[in-house]
C-alpha cells in the first residue's frame, strides 16, 4: 500500500476513527495490527523477515538485558573489590557482546543477502570476465521486503542500546513489535530510537482535534511536495541524467539542480507524509529534515538531511569505530610517521570513512553510491583539515560576517551537494566528463533547440513547477522560528481554512497521481 | 459564539463543496466535439418518453440503427443504450437500470460485444460509466467491468480521474459549462457523410473461437432478466464487414439461441435484402453505416419488431408530439452533415478525424 494511494488514505481514516473509539489500552494493539496489515498489503510473505528481525532482536535484547541485570544483582551479593568487579564485568561484557554480535551478524546478514546479493554476483561475473572465466553465476530473484534498511537500523540500534546499558529492554514482545513495524515510519523511516518512541507509542491517547488537525496539514504538505513537484518533475529528470551523451551542456546543469530538488521534495514529502500520519495518532516521530538548503557549509548540511540516518551512523558506527582498538592502531601508527597531530586525526579520519561508506552502500547497491559516500568523505576531511583557514579567514575579512556572505556560503554548498550527487547517476568517470562538459559548452541556446521540449514538461507544467518551488522554499524559509501551520492555527479559523483548502485544492487539481502517471514509488522506499 | 464557530464553519465546508463541484464540472469531458460517444447513454435520462424497445450493445447498435426511422415507417418506439466497446456485462447492467425505469416490449442485443470480455481502454468504459446515474447498477457495472488501474472513488469523483486536464482545458469546456448539446437521436449516433468499403487487413485465425464463460454468463443473465419481465429477447448481428464475425462465433449464437427460442437477426446473411450499398451506405469504410445505410437496417428491423411485439404508436397523439420534434432535429442535422458533405467532403465538426 503506498502512502499516496487512495487505499493508504481510506485505510488511515478507518484506523483514526476506531483508534480513538477504543479503550486507550488496546490502541497500541490495533497500531501493531494495522501495521502488519499495512505491510501484508504487498503480500503475506512480505511480512516474514520483519517477524524474523523482531524476533530475534527482541530475544538477543532480552537476553543481554538478563545477563546485564544478573551481573549487577552478582556483584551486588558478592561483594567483589574494584578490580575483581572490572574482570567479572568484562567477562560479563564478553558474553554480550557475543549475543550483540550474533544480532549483528543475522539481522545485517539478511539485509546484506536480500539487497546486495545481486551487487555482489555482478561484482563476481565481471571479474570472471575479466579471467575470461567460461562460467557466470546466476542472479537471483528474491523479494526485498519494503523499508528493510529502515527497520533493520532502528532494529539494530535498540540492540546496541540495549548492550550499552541505555535503556532496559522491553518485556512485551508484541509492543517491541510495534516498534519495529510501526506502519508510517515502516517504508521510508524515519529511523527512530526506542526510547524516543515507546512512551508515545504505548500510552493512551484521546482525541486531541489540534494534533489530527497539525498531523493532516503535515501530511497534506507531503503530499504537495511528492505529488506536485516530485512526480512531476521527476519524469524530465529521469530523462536528462540517464542519456547523458544527449543531455549535455547546460542539461547537467539542469539535471544537477533538478535531481536535487527532485529527491529532496520525493523524501521530504514523505516524511511530512508520515509524520503527519502518526502525528493524528498522537505519535511524534523525529525529523528528517532541518532546512537542509539553507546550511552553509557540507557538514552542517549533513546535520540537517536525512537526520536520523546520520545521527544513527554517528552514534552506532563513527563513534565506535574512532574510539576501536583498530583506530587506536592506526593513530598510533600516524602518530609514528606523521607526527602527534596527524595521530590524533587518524581515529576520525578512519570513521569518517567508515560512516561514508557504510551510508553509500546503504543508499543503494551500486559503485556510484560508493562513490557518492568517498566523495563526501573526501570533501568533508579536506573540509575539516581547512577549518583553521577558515577561521583565520573570518577573523580576517569582516564582510564574511555579512547576510550577503552567508547568502554565497548556501548557495556554494547547495552546488556542492549537487555536484556530489551526479556520483549517484553517472557512472564514476562520467561524472568529470559531464562537469567538464558543463563547465564548457553550456549555452542558454541548448534550451530552446527542441531537447527542452522533449522532457515531457508543458509550458504550464513547468511554470507550475517553477512557482511550487518557490513556495516550497518560502515554506522553509518561514520554518526559521517556528512551523508555518502553528502559526497559522493562530490565525482567524476562515483564514486557517482558506489556505489549507488552497492547498489541498492545488495538490487535488496539478498533483501528478491517477490515470496517466507512473511516477508513485518513493525514491527513498527503495533504500 | 460556539453557535457562529459552527455556522462559519457550515459556510466553509459549503463554499468548499461549491468550488470542488464547480472545478469537476469545468474538468471532466464535455464530450461535444470529436469525440461524442461519452455523451450517449447520459441522453437516456432526458428522454419524456418510454419505448417499445431497447437496443443493448456497442458501435454496432448505436452506428446502424435509426430510432427515428423506426418510429417514422413503423411507429415504433425505441432507444439505443449502447456506447463504444460497451462490454456484455456493461449492457446487462444497463438493462437492468432501464427496467427499474420502464418495461420494454423488447431488448435487441448486439452479439458482436460477445467476442471481447475484458475492457481493453479506460476510455471506453469512462464513456459508458460517466453518463450513468449512481445506481446498485452502476456500482456493480464498474466492480465487475473496471480495469485493474482503475478504482471506483474515480467514478465517484470524477475529479480524482481528471484533474489533469487543468492545463488541457478546451473552449468546450466552457462552453458547455452548464448545459450539453444533444448529440444522439435516441441513442442513435449520426453520420452523413460517405467513405466507401475498401480492402480490409487479412483476418488473422484465433486459438479459441469459444466466448468467454462470463460473457456467456451475462447474456444469460439478460436472457433471466427479459424473461422475467415478459420481455421479448432478440440476438442480433449488424451488418459491419470489418471486424470479421467468424462463422464459429455464429455457430454458437446461433446455438444459443435455438437452444432458448429466440430470435436472431444477422444482418450479415441479409445484406441484399437490406439493400446495402457499401459503396454509398457506410463513411467510415465499412466498419459502420452511415445515415443511409443505418435507415436502410431499421427498415428491416421494423417489420422483425412489430412480430416481436413492439406497436405502432403513431395514433397515440402525446407520443407523436414528442417524436415531431426529435423528427425535425433529425432532419436538421441530417440536412445539415448532407450541406457540409456536399460542400466541403467532409463533416465539419470531425475534420480532423482521419
Amino acid at each position: 500500500m503506498l502512502l499516496i494511494s487512495y487505499e493508504f488514505g481510506a485505510f488511515l481514516i478507518i484506523l483514526t476513527v476506531i483508534y480513538y473509539l477504543i479503550p486507550g489500552r488496546f490502541q497500541w494493539m490495533l497500531l501493531l495490527a494495522a501495521s502488519y496489515l499495512f505491510y501484508m498489503c504487498g503480500g503475506p510473505v512480505y511480512l516474514l523477515y520483519p517477524l524474523i528481525t523482531t524476533a530475534t532482536t527482541w530475544l538477543l535484547a532480552r537476553r543481554i538485558g538478563r545477563i546485564s541485570a544478573q551481573a549487577r544483582q552478582y556483584i551486588r551479593e558478592q561483594g567483589f573489590d574494584r578490580e575483581q568487579k572490572k574482570t567479572y564485568n568484562q567477562a560479563v561484557k564478553r558474553r554480550k557482546r557475543r549475543l550483540l554480535v550474533l544480532g549483528l551478524l543475522l539481522n545485517f546478514g539478511i539485509l546484506a543477502v536480500l539487497k546486495y546479493m545481486n551487487f555482489v554476483l555482478q561484482n563476481v561475473n565481471g571479474l570472471l570476465t575479466l579471467l575470461q572465466a567460461p562460467v557466470q553465476a546466476g542472479y537471483v530473484d528474491w523479494i526485498l521486503p519494503l523499508g528493510i534498511s529502515y527497520y533493520t537500523f532502528q532494529s539494530m540500534g535498540y540492540l546496541i542500546d540495549v548492550y550499552n546499558g541505555k535503556y532496559e529492554p522491553e518485556p512485551n514482545p508484541a509492543r517491541f513489535a510495534l516498534f519495529v513495524s510501526f506502519f508510517p515510519q515502516l517504508v521510508a523511516g524515519p529511523i527512530s530510537r526506542f526510547d524516543q518512541m515507546k512512551e508515545d507509542l504505548f500510552t493512551a491517547h484521546r482525541f486531541d482535534l489540534r494534533h489530527v488537525k497539525m498531523g493532516a496539514w503535515r501530511m497534506l504538505w507531503g503530499y504537495f511536495k511528492k505529488l506536485v513537484i516530485a512526480d512531476r518533475l521527476g519524469p524530465a529528470v529521469v530523462a536528462i541524467i540517464s542519456s547523458p551523451a544527449e543531455y549535455n551542456g547546460i542539461y547537467v546543469l539542469l539535471g544537477m539542480v533538478g535531481y536535487t530538488v527532485w529527491m529532496y521534495a520525493d523524501f521530504a514529502g514523505g516524511i511530512d507524509i508520515v509524520i503527519g500520519a502518526a502525528q493524528i495518532l498522537g505519535v511524534k516521530l523525529p525529523e528528517n529534515f532541518n532546512r537542509p538548503f539553507l546550511a552553509s557549509s557540507l557538514a552542517e548540511f549533513w546535520r540537517r538531511w536525512h537526520m536520523t540516518l546520520m545521527q544513527w551512523l554517528r552514534e552506532y558506527i563513527f563513534f565506535p569505530v574512532s574510539t576501536s582498538r583498530f583506530s587506536k592502531r592506526v593513530s598510533a601508527l600516524a602518530g609514528k610517521l606523521f607526527g602527534k597531530k596527524s595521530g590524533l586525526k587518524a581515529p576520525v579520519y578512519v570513521a569518517n570513512i567508515v560512516v561514508w561508506l557504510t551510508a553509500g552502500i546503504w543508499h543503494g547497491a551500486s559503485w556510484n553510491f560508493v562513490a557518492w559516500g568517498m566523495a563526501n568523505c573526501v570533501v568533508m576531511l579536506i573540509s575539516a583539515e581547512l577549518a583553521g583557514i577558515y577561521r583565520s579567514y573570518r577573523k580576517r575579512f569582516a564582510f564574511t560576517g555579512t547576510k550577503g556572505y552567508r547568502c554565497f556560503e548556501v548557495v556554494r554548498t547547495f552546488g556542492l551537494f549537487c555536484c556530489l550527487e551526479m556520483f549517484e547517476y553517472y557512472p564514476f568517470l562520467t561524472v568529470f566528463a559531464m562537469f567538464g562538459n558543463m563547465l564548457t559548452s553550456s549555452r542558454l541556446s541548448q534550451l530552446f533547440d527542441g531537447r527542452f521540449a522533449s522532457l515531457g514538461l508543458t509550458t504550464a507544467d513547468w511554470l507550475l513547477l517553477g512557482i511550487c518551488i518557490v513556495v516550497m522554499a518560502a515554506g522553509s524559509v518561514l520554518k526559521r522560528t517556528r512551523m508555518f501551520r502553528e502559526k497559522l492555527d493562530q490565525k482567524p479559523v476562515w483564514l486557517q481554512y482558506a489556505a489549507i483548502f488552497g492547498l489541498f485544492l492545488v495538490v487535488l487539481i496539478t498533483g501528478a497521481y491517477g490515470h496517466g502517471y507512473d511516477a508513485s514509488q518513493f525514491i527513498y522506499n527503495q533504500f | 459564539m460556539r453557535k457562529r464557530s459552527l455556522v462559519t464553519l457550515l459556510i466553509l465546508v459549503l463554499a468548499s463543496v461549491i468550488v470542488l463541484s464547480g472545478l469537476q464540472r469545468l474538468l471532466v469531458p464535455k464530450y461535444m466535439g470529436l469525440v461524442t460517444e461519452g455523451a450517449f447513454i447520459g441522453e437516456y435520462y432526458q428522454d419524456p418518453s418510454e419505448h417499445d424497445v431497447i437496443f443493448l450493445g456497442d458501435c454496432e447498435v448505436y452506428e446502424n440503427i435509426s430510432p427515428i426511422v423506426l418510429w417514422r415507417e413503423y411507429g415504433v418506439t425505441s432507444y439505443i443504450r449502447g456506447s463504444a466497446q460497451q462490454l456484455v456485462a456493461q449492457s446487462y447492467y444497463l438493462l437492468e437500470e432501464t427496467l427499474k425505469r420502464e418495461t420494454p416490449k423488447a431488448v435487441v442485443f448486439s452479439v458482436s460485444a460477445m467476442q471481447q470480455y475484458e475492457q481493453t481502454n479506460e476510455t471506453y468504459n469512462r464513456m459508458t460509466f460517466d453518463g450513468m446515474r449512481w445506481s446498485s447498477s452502476k456500482w456493480n457495472a464498474i466492480r465487475e467491468t473496471a480495469m485493474e488501474e482503475e478504482h471506483m472513488i474515480e467514478y465517484i469523483f470524477p475529479l480524482l480521474r481528471f484533474h489533469s486536464r487543468w492545463n488541457q482545458l478546451e473552449p468546450d469546456d466552457f462552453t458547455y459549462y452548464f448545459r450539453r448539446n444533444k448529440v444522439t437521436h435516441n441513442g442513435y449516433y449520426m453520420r452523413a457523410d460517405v467513405r466507401p468499403a475498401g480492402d480490409f487487413p487479412t483476418t488473422r485465425r484465433l486459438a479459441d473461437y469459444s466466448f468467454d464463460d462470463r460473457a456467456w454468463d451475462y447474456l444469460e443473465r439478460m436472457r433471466g432478466l427479459c424473461e422475467a419481465n415478459g420481455i421479448t429477447f432478440i440476438l442480433m448481428k449488424a451488418p459491419s464487414l470489418y471486424p470479421a464475425w467468424h462463422d464459429q462465433w455464429e455457430e454458437q449464437i446461433v446455438s444459443y439461441a435455438e437452444e432458448h427460442g429466440l430470435t436472431y437477426i444477422n444482418c450479415i446473411d441479409a445484406i441484399d435484402e437490406i439493400g446495402i450499398d457499401f459503396s454509398q451506405d457506410t463513411y467510415d469504410g465499412g466498419l459502420h453505416m452511415n445515415v443511409y445505410g443505418a435507415e436502410k437496417v431499421s427498415r428491416y428491423l421494423g417489420p422483425l419488431l412489430l412480430e416481436a411485439g413492439a406497436e405502432d404508436r403513431r395514433a397515440d397523439s402525446g407520443l407523436s408530439a414528442v417524436w415531431q420534434e426529435k423528427e425535425l432535429y433529425y432532419d436538421s442535422m441530417k440536412a445539415q452533415q448532407e450541406g457540409e458533405f456536399a460542400q466541403f467532403g467532409y463533416l465539419k465538426q470531425f475534420k480532423t478525424e482521419e
